[in-house]
């Protein structure tokens, strides 16, 4: 059980950690406008997000290190990590439905999109990458906790 | 009991997957999407890890899984880095040209930032060396965390079907 609080305590810490890096080029350019900082953390996030200006939110005029969705999706998961010890919730359906589930608002919102009846707004992109950012979150910890239990005693103690 | 298969060649076919996914022009857009491209990698990791099982071994944990995945997106980010240096080496004008036609001489309705970024995309030149350096790092870094979640995604999607909730952290 020790180990089971540890590797929650990383993996909650691994995930503070990684959106304060999203929110970081904004607190740094505000403070110290000449760093490289931002400049790196832009290009890391790069490889992975768009960042477009006008899909990104802002902090101190200075954007996000990722657009909006992804923003939110990184916030969901972090509150989804968050809500793992305090929602105990039995799955009612396999996990592979639960993830189509999560993904089906946001491919939604993306699909749309690309017609002319439909065009996504800020509070769209937030409302689908947060959904599927805490159902995320609740649906990987338990499985990372399994995991990490399962390496540590070398045998996985649901399988025994 | 036999031993549990290899995880090496798994997580090689869903690196090389991750690789083709991150490399190829357009294709890589995927990982715009919250990097679902190399996500789908582990995924695939470790479908192909759980076809190398037969009925006399014992089932794969998500222990496993996560290894697979992590292995996955150390290969990924290899073949994804070569595979891009190769691609922007032969075909590297062409599709800057044939992207800078379709999209900046169209009549899309883009905003004024996003074409500006696209402008700016198409005028990068070659990378140097050290450039290079970096681009893996930071592709090795980004692969092996959603490798690793793929890994955790695809125990999930294929996990034995007896199982039950691992224990959980008591609330603080």
């Amino acid at each position: 059980m020790n180990e089971t609080r540890r590797a929650y305590q990383i993996l909650l810490t691994a995930a503070t950690l990684w959106c304060a890096l999203v929110v970081s080029p904004c607190v740094v350019r505000a403070l110290a406008p000449g760093a490289a900082f931002p400049d790196i953390v832009y290009a890391f996030f790069s490889r992975i997000c768009h960042q477009w200006d006008s899909h990104s939110l802002h902090l101190f005029g200075v954007k996000f290190a990722v657009c909006e969705r992804c923003s939110a999706i990184y916030a969901g998961t972090l509150a989804g990590i968050l809500l793992v010890p305090v929602v105990r919730a039995s799955r009612p359906m396999k996990e592979r439905w639960l993830w189509l589930l999560a993904v089906a608002p946001m491919a939604a919102d993306v699909l749309l999109n690309a017609t002319p009846w439909y065009a996504t707004s800020l509070a769209s992109r937030v409302a689908t990458g947060g959904f599927f950012g805490v159902v995320a979150g609740l649906l990987i910890a338990p499985t990372f906790l399994n995991a990490c239990a399962s390496l540590l005693h070398l045998h996985d103690p649901l399988q025994s | 009991m036999n031993q549990q298969p290899d995880k090496f060649i798994p997580a090689l076919y869903g690196g090389i997957i991750m690789g083709l996914l991150s490399a190829i022009p357009f294709v890589n857009l995927i990982n715009c999407f919250c990097c679902a491209g190399v996500i789908l990698g582990g995924v695939a990791a470790v479908y192909f890890y759980r076809s190398s099982f037969t009925p006399d071994m014992p089932p794969f944990t998500s222990g496993d899984c996560l290894l697979v995945g992590l292995l996955a997106g150390f290969i990924g980010a290899f073949v994804g880095t070569a595979l891009s240096l190769l691609v922007s080496a032969i075909l590297g004008d062409l599709m800057r040209e044939f992207a800078q036609n379709v999209l900046l001489h169209s009549n899309l309705p883009l905003p004024d930032d996003i074409r500006a970024k696209l402008e700016e995309a198409f005028q990068e030149k070659s990378k140097p060396g050290a450039m290079i350096i970096v681009t893996y790092v930071f592709a090795l870094i980004i692969d092996m965390i959603f490798g690793l979640i793929g890994g955790l995604i695809g125990y999930g999607i294929f996990k034995p079907k007896v199982d039950a909730m691992p224990p959980m952290p008591k609330p603080f």
